[in-house]
């Protein structure tokens, strides 16, 4: 039994003509680090309210960590096991200083407050807004607020996170902090990520791609064997790394060179092909 | 060629004589011909969102001087409101802008209240949701229950209809996926082209504004670090180091390459010359 399970669910809001989800089935086991992109509207954010309960699926059924979201009494459960990270911060943030907006999920889980002022301190120094505790959350910047929108969630400790354009608002380095979180969580605690972006490179990072269209899922590989198709990605509307790019157009030359995930990578490859022609 | 904006100046603090004074920014100079887009980036907080709203009215500084078309725009605070028509903010966060109870409303409000005609008004918008790519579809639809790229395109499209002189984009590109992103930064050019309008384009993305920017201006923690050409200030490591900043991943490759001793120019931005060098590179004696 995989930690999360998507049956057949299809899913259309109410004042739509069309489905936002349709019939999409997928299993992700405890401990993967899985990135999800798409369209803009594809349904990547439906899908991300239907793993934690927020929606509930018309048709199919979403199991997670065994309990289908569907049954009232354990939604609160799933949440505790699924923690989600909204694509909008201002969605997310509660109440009004810095340090009680991160410590309010872990208040719900009923723990002892040492342990909720430990978890909040630890949340808060991992994101770099240690500083900013004793803040009114509405004066933070959008990239400040995103920020103790995630610490809040890491201070629960769930199984699972799932993470909605978490850097969207995000400069480079905090981009980078975000991502190196991310993959620690993932890494040391065993913690089952989901990450939903539109930035190609944060996906390369994960082991697992899901690439949405059209309210259902057209691809889903690891990032090597996801990146190297650079002309279906294209038309879903997706991209694909500078780097990746120019070694896609130098095949499109006729020039033999291996595609590869990172600027050294490419670097290294062009340095190759470079000195192949010396000879 | 004129300046269309000149900024003098200019310092911003939030509440000031409080307890919560904070300096947002200090001492901020540039200007800004017609018809030339610039970038500003800098980090989560360094005051580029604070920046916008003094250029278009929304907030008053602390000291310095907003000089549009050779007048301060506070020069008649009654006068405010039409300094926004003519400067278009799209702020960061579009459901702060969205209200209406349709997208085809909200898209609308803002050329209505400028006095438009009404058959006038639905050319613009039509025109502007085919650039943008926004569905006919969703016009009848509740902004409010849109994806977060949608809202983000329909509060864009609201401004453009607009046709300020001066576009503010505050971070538009960063909910939208990557052929929107592209579509968006071409539209971006297609309209200062059409209106020699003038664009202040806030970003996070070195790439998108390596592309499109001919000037980009440096923040950090509220002060001017530099303000220079793509070329100049990517290829300067010094400043990138400063800055907190990291060059466009094929700027960094063409660096490298060329510490390894290979010809590479000076003037890489795009994928397309670095592969046209490689080509050379490959063609003729490499090293
Ligand atoms: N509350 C809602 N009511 C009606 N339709 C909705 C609602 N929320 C989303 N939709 C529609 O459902 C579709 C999927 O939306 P969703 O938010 O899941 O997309 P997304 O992949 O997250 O997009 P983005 O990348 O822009 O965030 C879209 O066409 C959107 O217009
Ligand atoms: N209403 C406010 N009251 C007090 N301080 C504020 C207020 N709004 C913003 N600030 C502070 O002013 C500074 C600049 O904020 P601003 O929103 O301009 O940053 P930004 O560069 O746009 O950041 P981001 O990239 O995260 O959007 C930040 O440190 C922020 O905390
Ligand atoms: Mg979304
Ligand atoms: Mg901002």
């Amino acid at each position: 039994m995989s930690f999360i399970e998507v049956k057949n669910v299809t899913y259309q809001y109410q004042d739509s003509s069309t489905k936002a989800l349709d019939n999409i089935s997928l299993n992700i086991n405890q401990g993967e680090f899985v990135s999800i992109l798409g369209h803009n509207g594809c349904g990547k954010s439906t899908l991300s309210r239907l793993l934690n309960g927020l929606l509930i699926a018309e048709q199919g059924e979403v199991i997670i960590n065994g309990i289908n979201t569907a049954d009232e009494e354990s939604i609160y459960e799933v949440r505790s096991n699924l923690g989600l990270i909204l694509q909008n911060p201002d969605n997310q943030l509660v109440t009004t200083v810095v340090e009680e907006d991160v410590a309010f999920g872990c208040e719900n889980l009923c723990l002892k407050p040492d342990e909720i002022r430990k978890r909040v301190d630890n949340a808060l120094k991992a994101v770099g807004m240690y500083d900013y505790r004793m803040f009114d959350t509405y004066r933070l910047s959008g990239g400040q607020k995103q920020k103790i929108a995630i610490a809040g969630i890491l201070a629960m400790k769930p199984k699972c996170i799932v993470l909605d354009e978490p850097t969207a608002m995000l400069d480079i380095s905090a981009r980078e902090e975000i991502i190196k979180i991310i993959k620690s969580l993932n890494q040391k605690e065993k913690i089952t990520i989901i990450l939903i972006t539109h930035y190609m490179e944060e996906a390369i990072e994960s082991k697992r791609v899901i690439v949405m269209n059209k309210g259902k899922i057209v691809l889903d590989n690891s990032p090597d064997i996801i990146f190297s198709q650079v002309e279906l990605l294209k038309s879903y509307g997706l991209d694909v790394p500078q780097s990746i790019e120019l070694i896609y157009n130098l095949r499109k030359r006729g020039y033999k060179i291996d595609y590869t995930l990172s600027a050294q990578g490419c670097i290294n490859n062009i340095v190759s092909l470079l000195q192949g022609n010396d000879i | 060629m004129s300046n269309l904006l000149e900024v003098k100046n200019l310092s911003y603090i939030y509440g000031k004589n409080t307890p919560y004074e904070k300096i947002a920014l200090q001492d901020i100079n540039f200007t800004l011909e017609e018809g030339k887009i610039l970038g500003i980036v800098g980090h989560s907080g360094c005051g580029k969102s604070t920046l916008s709203k003094l250029l278009n009215g929304l907030l008053k500084a602390t000291n310095g001087d907003i000089i549009l078309e050779g007048i301060n725009i506070w020069e008649k605070p009654k006068n405010i409101k039409s300094i926004r028509f003519k400067v278009g903010l799209v702020f960061q966060y579009p459901e702060h802008q969205l209200f209406a109870d349709t997208v085809k409303k909200d898209i609308e409000f803002g050329v209505m209240n400028m006095g438009v005609e009404k058959n006038q008004i639905d050319i613009r918008v039509r025109k502007v949701c085919d650039i943008l790519n926004i569905p006919l579809s969703i016009l009848d639809k509740s902004p409010f229950s849109l994806s977060g790229g949608e809202q983000k395109k329909v509060a864009l499209a609201g401004v453009m209809c607009m046709q300020p002189k001066i576009l503010i984009l505050d971070e538009p590109t960063s909910s939208l996926d990557p052929l929107s992103r592209n579509n968006l930064l071409n539209q971006v050019m297609a309209y200062k082209e059409e209106f020699n309008a003038s664009v202040i384009f806030i970003s996070h993305n070195m790439q998108e504004l390596s592309l499109i920017c001919d000037n980009i201006l440096v923040i950090k923690e509220g002060k001017q670090l530099a303000i220079d050409t793509p070329q100049n200030l990517f290829f300067d490591d010094k400043l990138l180091n400063e800055s907190g900043l990291k060059a466009p991943e094929i700027i960094y490759i063409a660096k490298e390459l060329k510490k390894l001793g290979y010809r590479i120019k000076d003037d890489i931005l795009t994928v397309d010359d670095m592969c046209k060098n490689i080509l050379e590179l490959l063609g003729g004696d490499n090293k």
